[in-house]
């Protein structure tokens, strides 16, 4: 009856999660079982249940007459404190009777606790801990000493600044909440773990500061995750296009970073954050358009110069997405909105191309994302000399053989390079592809056509959101409150307030007065 | 699914472009037929008709709040003369937007695009006018207020840079012709496109507050006299006497734009700017359509007439308005008593009878 | 014209799949009716009818006068 379900032989458990988990989980359909009381009993379990997985190591030992067996995977524990905190503390213990209280008791050096079922046996041996089971007892130990492999904590490399702290995620769970906890230092900083995944049982963190983030949203979070019913979860862009509020848009409305500073500012505005045990970065919601031109670095900077640098990433992104479409644009169908002057150039320049302009800014746009994707893909020092190779040599030789005109390959460049100016990486991706239809769409229609498809996008970008937040405000809905950090940033003094839009439950989030000129009489005048 | 709602400001925007949008296209050549010096004065009145259209709607969401302009209808007048009337308004919500429509197609048409076929044009517009209409009254809303800003950059700095060709002499002197002409001249933009403000009664249950709207018709009133005023000075200040024999005055205000001896032809910018307008105001009245035929019809969303609607709009721009002189003719000699009748007889009767069932209600319990 | 409007027609028909499921019998006349006037207006178009068919004579018959009227007292 299960399998005949929509007319299909597929074995579709998706509606039936305790199965899923008997089958796959961990004990055979008996997953809540206790464990054997007698080691021989459950060693045999142990043996079968972990059959052909020669990375599993199981030791056993006999302490003044009572058997222990110790289990655990090699690579995923720290040998040095197996080896001292566990083995060596239990091979010299007193002669007295041992049983699993008195043992607790020794293993101090160690963070202890009991399992009682089968299930947590092997969710505790999967995740890199030993197990220590006692004969006689229906109770195993279960000692922390993990240590999965990973790298140490590096500079951040695809969100890199000159000013402010340099520190990005890395590939373990633990570390990466220490990160964040280490620049929120209180109770209210919540982190509440979760397991997704029906095999990669990956642990997830839903990551909120309490008394600001609006309840609303934590439990919309928890619902989107409890849908989620996968074989495995080990990327952030998983989870994201599973979460995600529109799913087939080409604008992400989540953002993701690998700056715990920017986790942080994020979770004190009132949203939340997702982190995964395997992703070095972090997943924020809900996200809008404008957080995507801008960085870190504009918050480790005098808000004078913010907004020149703001300012500059919003042209840089408009052209970046339009600069090819409006020169296809200007010589396909408005010429006479060039001056003269530079008319005779570029028709001039055109002259003896065998392509028309539309089709010469397709090739020219589609050979320089293979020069940027080729220049990603190989080793760091070949990749730049692709780069180089890619833009100096072909190019000048493209334009020598008469295959391009020098406009358009200076067009072509000045979009790449501007481009290179935004600071999301994913957002870039999109323009990628946005930049190619508005080409198509200014070779047929001319400027015409870029404005009606423009508010075609932008009526697209207006009609997303993001865990129920418009995605383009604060400019549509206009919010003059949060507009204050947008296109520019307002002081420090002067930004009080979280963001509206989030609806926190604390909306100021700065006290502090706007600065005065020093009291004379307290501080004196100073020497001339 | 949640209540739509909109802000204040979102329906101050989208009833300014609901006026401006086409009014910035055919009304100058409407009022240049009359009289050309005092055309500033023409728009001064715009506040009267302005408070006519804000006189009705204070009446219509005291009588019958919380409800849009069909819905009042057929609420006060009965399922089935209230659908009747409902019809009426419908066609009149279409006319407008196949006129608007043509309006803006006739524009780029002839301005920037003369080779290419008018129904090709139009097509465009009414795509990206049905698809915001299908996501429904918040984008449209929204795509009012992400093309404001753009647009007070724009015109602004057009509007600035065309004075430096003003000729006072060109207004001077006042009235010289005495008020008839004047009068006349302001039927078709005091009138018609003032009593235009009323399509926001549609949208007057969706508001936070719809008890605000009447003020709300005030701000625009204020907002696009003072634009009115400001464009027909420049205009006239830099065209002239020759405004009385051009289609689109302010464009050839634009287009005397020169600074040094690169930057000229800006026109194609303010055409692209009104453009853009002009789709604002088509998807605000195409998203009342929608909500009309969703009352008068019964249907269960407004997406199911969004689509077929727009292709509906696309074809009677076309076959309905065959030349820019029709659109003229119909704003010259049709609209003005259509107008009143539609959107200051049908109201009103609503509110009449509204009123007299209350009254008689009241005297019964 | 007519041609385009027959693609178009094909496209929001596509588009509408989902809604028109769902939707009731007299929904699904509305939304016939109007592009059967879509289409009927097209082909004046393309066929050249239009210049023999004006649609906004009836409105023009109706409120000319009246606003004929208001000019004139004014």
């Amino acid at each position: 009856m299960l399998f005949k379900k929509r007319g299909t032989k597929t074995k579709d458990l998706g509606n039936h999660p305790e199965r899923i988990a008997g089958l796959v989980d961990t004990s055979y359909g008996r997953p809540d079982e206790p464990l054997p009381s007698r080691v021989e009993g459950l060693r045999a379990w142990i043996e079968a249940e972990w059959q052909h997985c020669d990375d599993l190591l199981l030791r056993e030992v006999d302490v003044h007459g009572t058997r222990v067996l110790l289990l655990w995977i090699r690579g995923m524990v720290d040998q040095a404190r197996v080896e001292e905190g566990v083995l060596n503390p239990v091979s010299t213990l007193p002669k007295r009777r041992t049983d699993i209280g008195h043992l607790e008791s020794v293993l101090h050096t160690v963070h202890v606790r009991r399992v009682k079922t089968r299930q947590e046996l092997n969710a505790a041996v999967s995740d890199g801990q030993v197990v220590l089971c006692i004969d006689g007892s229906k109770e195993a130990l279960i000692l922390d000493v993990s240590q999965p492999p990973g790298r140490t904590i590096e500079k951040a490399e695809i969100e890199p600044t000159i000013l402010g702290p340099q520190e990005g995620f890395v590939e373990n769970l633990e570390l990466n909440i220490a990160l964040l906890r280490k620049r929120i230092r209180s109770p209210r900083f919540k982190v509440e773990s979760m397991r997704i995944g029906v095999y990669s049982k990956t642990n997830l963190c839903i990551l909120y500061i309490e008394g600001i983030t609006k309840p609303a949203l934590v439990e919309e979070a928890h619902q989107r995750l409890r849908k989620i019913s996968i074989d495995a979860v080990n990327d952030i862009n998983k989870l994201r296009e599973l979460i995600s509020d529109a799913p087939y848009t080409l604008f992400p409305t989540s953002e993701e970073t690998e700056r715990p500073d920017r986790v942080v500012a994020g979770l004190l505005q009132g949203r939340i954050g997702f982190m995964l045990d395997g992703a070095p970065t972090c997943l924020k919601v809900p996200t809008q358009f404008i957080h995507f031109l801008t960085a870190a670095e504009d918050y480790y900077m005098h808000f004078t110069l913010t907004l020149f640098i703001r300012v500059l990433r919003h042209v840089a992104y408009w052209a970046s997405l339009l600069l090819p479409s409006l020169y296809v644009a200007l010589l396909s169908f408005n010429q006479d909105l060039m001056p003269t002057p530079l008319l005779v150039t570029v028709a001039s320049q055109h002259r003896g191309i065998p392509f028309p302009t539309i089709l010469e800014a397709l090739l020219m746009m589609g050979a320089f994302e293979v020069l940027r994707e080729a220049g990603t893909r190989l080793p760091r020092a070949v990749g730049q000399s692709v780069s180089i190779v890619g833009t100096l040599i072909v190019g000048d030789a493209a334009v020598r053989a008469g295959l391009v005109s020098p406009g358009m390959v200076i067009v072509v460049a000045g979009t790449g390079v501007a481009s290179f100016a935004l600071p999301a990486y994913g957002f870039v991706n999109s323009s990628r592809i946005i930049q190619f239809l508005f080409v198509g769409i200014a070779g047929l229609a001319g400027l015409v056509g870029i404005v009606v498809f423009g508010l075609i996008i932008v009526t697209h970008l207006v009609s997303l959101r993001s865990f129920g937040v418009p995605y383009m405000a604060p400019i549509a809905p206009f919010s003059w409150q949060d507009i204050k950090d947008s296109f520019f940033r307002a002081p420090w003094f002067a930004n009080t307030k979280r963001p509206g839009q989030y609806e926190t439950l604390d909306s100021v989030s700065n006290r502090t007065p706007a600065p005065r000129p020093p009291n004379k009489s307290h501080l004196g005048e100073g020497k001339r | 699914m949640s209540k739509v709602q909109i802000s204040r400001f979102q329906i101050i925007l989208a009833l300014v472009w609901s006026v401006l949008g086409s009014g910035i296209v055919t009304a100058p050549f409407i009022i240049t037929q009359f009289v050309i010096r005092d055309a500033w004065i023409t728009l001064i009145l715009f506040t009267v008709g302005g408070l006519v259209s804000t006189s009705v709607a204070a009446l219509f969401v005291r009588v019958l709040p919380n409800r849009s302009l069909i819905c009042g209808l057929i609420d006060a007048l009965g399922p089935w003369l209230g659908r009747v009337f409902g019809l009426w308004i419908l066609v009149w919500m279409y006319l407008v937007s196949c006129k608007t429509l043509r309006e803006g197609t006739s524009f780029v048409g002839i301005t920037i695009l003369p080779q290419t076929p008018l129904y090709i044009i139009a097509f465009a517009g009414a795509i990206a006018c049905s698809y915001a209409v299908y996501m429904g009254a918040e984008v449209v809303m929204r795509n009012g207020e992400f093309i404001s800003p753009l647009a007070l950059i724009v015109f602004p700095t057009l509007f600035a840079l065309s004075m430096q060709h003003l000729d006072v002499q060109n207004l001077m002197p006042v009235l010289a012709d005495g008020w008839h002409p004047v009068l006349r001249a302001a039927v078709t933009p005091d009138v018609t496109y003032a009593l235009e403000l009323l399509i926001g009664l549609q949208f007057a249950h969706m508001l936070r507050n719809n008890r605000t709207l009447p003020k709300d018709m005030i701000i625009v009133t204020g907002i696009i006299t003072v634009l009115g005023i400001l464009l027909a000075v420049v205009t006239v200040g830099v065209v002239g006497q020759s405004a009385g024999y051009l289609q689109f005055p302010i464009l050839e205000a634009v287009r005397s734009i020169r600074i040094g001896r690169n930057l000229e032809r800006l026109d194609t910018l303010y055409i692209l700017g009104v453009m853009s307008t002009v789709l604002i105001k088509l998807s605000v009245f195409h998203y009342a359509w929608c909500e009309g035929m969703k009352d008068v019809f019964k249907l269960s969303s407004h997406r199911i007439v969004a689509l077929s609607g727009g292709l509906l709009v696309w074809a009677g721009s076309i076959a309905g308005f065959r030349s820019q002189l029709e659109v003229n003719h119909f704003m010259i000699s049709v609209a003005p008593a259509y107008f009143v009748v539609t959107l200051v007889g049908i109201p009103i009767l609503a509110v009449l009878v509204m009123a007299f069932r209350k009254r008689a209600k009241r005297r019964v319990c | 014209m007519i041609w385009l409007a027959l693609v178009t027609v094909i496209c929001i028909a596509a588009v509408d799949t989902n809604s028109l499921r769902q939707a009731s019998r007299h929904e699904i006349t509305v939304y016939a009716a109007l592009v059967v006037l879509a289409l009927a207006m097209s082909s004046l178009v393309s066929w050249h009818l239009w210049s023999d068919v004006h649609l906004i004579a009836p409105f023009d018959a109706m409120f000319g006068s009246m606003t004929k009227w208001l000019y004139e007292i004014l």
